[in-house]
């Protein structure tokens, strides 16, 4: 109960004269902590230093400004800012090597086409199976016996 | 060196690009072709295909595909042939085949290949690297096909 009476005390709910010693030691430690906890909640009106931040940040961005641009930052920043400079020349990289290799793949293929100047034979008989349309299929001389 | 070696330096290289030019146009008049003999065993069924003849497998199909299925290598021989050389291989029938080659037509730079088979001649012309096959022959239930591939070797 006396530390009830002891926080009313300090609150200031109730007046407390000729308190017993263990109690007005008890309501001053109560008056302090109520001190403390004021002190930290109520910020005491003065506003931030926000000059220092700001003279800061501009003293960084002159030295930036006047500092050497590396190469690699300025090509990077160069490809960024121009992409068609650079997609149009790999696309029609890209699309003349597709043209290569589709061309290549044609050229490699064989010309099967077969020309028959003459063929001699005792007995039986020849046909000359090919399609000269499409040199790739390979002529058949189909020598067919009698019998 | 005297001044009057000047002249006899300079007419024996003369005479050496002469020599040299005439032997490199000796070596072009002269071709070579790799000519390569393929000796399949055809059937019309199960279907089967020779791991050798893989790299041929397109040319079967599109060439015999209507007939066969089933093709078994029996044999392939392969020769760099000067004109007028030959390159032959025995059939599983026991019949001597030969390619001989002739050379390279002028107009179009056609390789000359004539076959022999026992009694049968056959004289042709193809493309360089070209492929066509003679065939009819019978072995068993298998019918003999010989792939002849002719290669100018440059």
């Amino acid at each position: 109960m006396d530390r009830h009476k002891a926080m009313r005390i300090a609150d200031g709910e109730e007046i407390g004269n000729a308190l017993p010693p263990d109690l007005a030691s008890e309501v001053q430690s109560f008056q302090d902590l109520s001190a403390l906890v004021r002190e930290a909640a109520q910020p005491d009106g003065k506003p931030p230093e926000f000059e220092a931040f700001f003279r800061g940040v501009e003293a960084r961005f002159e030295a930036l400004q006047g500092a050497p641009v590396r190469r690699w930052a300025r090509w990077r920043s160069w490809w960024q800012e121009r992409p068609l400079w650079w997609m149009a020349p790999v696309g029609a990289t890209l699309a003349a090597a597709a043209l290569v290799a589709l061309v290549g793949s044609e050229e490699r293929a064989p010309n099967n086409t077969c020309f028959v100047d003459s063929y001699d034979l005792n007995d039986g008989s020849v046909v000359i199976d090919q399609d000269l349309d499409d040199p790739s299929r390979a002529t058949v001389i189909w020598f067919l016996e009698e019998g | 060196m005297r001044p009057g070696m000047f002249p006899i330096l300079g007419g024996a290289m003369v005479l050496w690009l002469l020599l040299a030019t005439g032997l490199s146009r000796d070596a072009e008049a002269q071709p070579r072709a790799q000519v390569t003999l393929t000796v399949i065993l055809a059937q019309r069924e199960p279907p089967k295909l020779h791991p050798g003849l893989q790299k041929m497998w397109d040319t079967l199909r599109r060439s015999f595909g209507d007939r066969f299925s089933h093709f078994d290598l029996a044999g392939e021989t392969t020769r760099v042939l000067a004109e007028g050389d030959r390159v032959e291989t025995t059939l599983p029938n026991g019949e001597r085949f030969a390619a001989i080659f002739r050379g390279v037509t002028e107009e179009k730079g056609l390789l000359r290949v004539h076959l022999e088979m026992g009694e049968f001649r056959t004289k042709v012309r193809v493309h360089d690297g070209g492929v066509f096959f003679q065939a009819g022959k019978r072995h068993g239930n298998a019918t003999i096909l010989v792939g002849v591939r002719a290669a100018l070797v440059r």
